[in-house]
């Protein structure tokens, strides 16, 4: 699929086509279980929520309103199955109350806890830069070379004047900033620090 | 903590990006595997019931119900032209259909074979023993919204 625009996958998967469905998980699941792993989930239950979230998807699939923010909309999901998550486990254990009320999405004051956001925020970028459209990732891709390549040899890769790359750097990099992925990670962030 | 940099400083974007394109994902393979399989529940034609009432969440979230005060989970799940009363004892799942008409009921179980129960002109019907794990039930044109038992 050579553009990242999620749209596409999301209608073909509505209709039934399984490679859609499949490339979606291809491109989505890392993130929903690494949204999982921040609040804190252990690995076993992170992937039987991540499992909910998916159905959850099946479930909304046709009357997905918005298919470009499907990022977004994961990422919610999970947070919101994550906390039914706890809900029903205080139900099963209801010794363990003062554990489980401290049940709350990481923050990065913790060793441990700022791995499970920098894991997030690599998902979260991974899924932004699949998104962008093929010009903005070939760019980039030339960018992260180590050395990087020389603005010539961008220049003749992508068939533009020297003088246009610093400016479509710029426009591409707002572009992955802009993303769904990333913007809810900072919406959901700001929530956090006001809590 | 410079970590956020990100938001504001383009060389930040472009060392995070960098960065998370070259660590490895940590995802295991079988979080991808449950993914791709459950679209295999997905039912074209059938009408979503939604949950719209679990006592064991909406009962917790009210503070202060112990365990033992709650021993019978009931859920309710509505399509348009369907409720589905669900009640959870340890030895059955007992089923009221409002309005009453389909005449059987369909487990779907994750990783095992779907089974149907009949459903009696009162539009009860009783699956013993419940089931466990994470199902979905269908009547007629009308499916549930998959639940943990």
């Amino acid at each position: 699929m050579a553009d990242g625009d999620p749209t596409a996958l999301v209608t073909a998967a509505a209709g039934g086509d399984t490679q859609a469905w499949n490339a979606l998980v291809e491109r989505y699941a890392p993130l929903v279980y690494a949204t999982c792993r921040r609040w804190r989930l252990d690995a076993a239950d992170a992937a039987d929520v991540s499992q909910t979230v998916w159905l959850r998807l099946v479930e909304n699939l046709p009357k997905l309103r918005e298919p470009k923010a499907l990022p977004g909309w994961l990422m919610t999901t999970a947070a919101h199955e994550c906390t039914r998550f706890y809900r029903s486990r205080r139900r099963e254990r209801p010794d363990d109350l003062t554990t489980l009320l401290d049940r709350t999405p990481a923050d990065d004051t913790d060793p441990i806890d700022a791995g499970l956001i920098r894991d997030e925020l690599h998902a979260a970028m991974r899924v932004a830069f699949a998104e962008l459209p093929e010009r903005c990732r070939t760019l980039f891709s030339l960018l992260m070379t180590d050395p990087p390549a020389a603005y010539t040899e961008i220049s003749t890769r992508l068939a533009m004047p020297c003088g246009a790359i610093g400016p479509t750097r710029s426009r591409c990099l707002d572009r992955l900033r802009r993303s769904a992925a990333l913007q809810t990670l900072i919406a959901d962030a700001g929530h956090a620090v006001r809590r | 903590m410079t970590s956020n940099d990100w938001q504001e400083s383009d060389e930040a974007l472009l060392q995070v990006l960098t960065q998370a394109l070259h660590t490895p994902d940590p995802t295991p393979a079988s979080v991808r595997e449950a993914a791709r399989a459950v679209y295999t529940w997905r039912t074209i034609e059938a009408e979503l019931a939604e949950l719209v009432h679990d006592s064991r969440v909406d009962e917790l979230a009210m503070a202060g119900l112990r365990a033992e005060e709650a021993d019978l989970r009931t859920l309710s799940f509505e399509s348009s032209t369907l409720t589905i009363e669900l009640g959870v004892s340890t030895t059955a799942l007992l089923g009221q259909l409002v309005p009453p008409g389909p005449t059987e009921v369909t487990v779907h179980r994750e990783g095992s074979a779907a089974y149907s129960v009949p459903v009696d002109p009162d539009g009860t019907f009783r699956i013993a023993p419940p089931p466990t794990g994470l199902i979905t039930l269908t009547c007629a044109d009308v499916v549930t919204a998959a639940f943990h038992l």
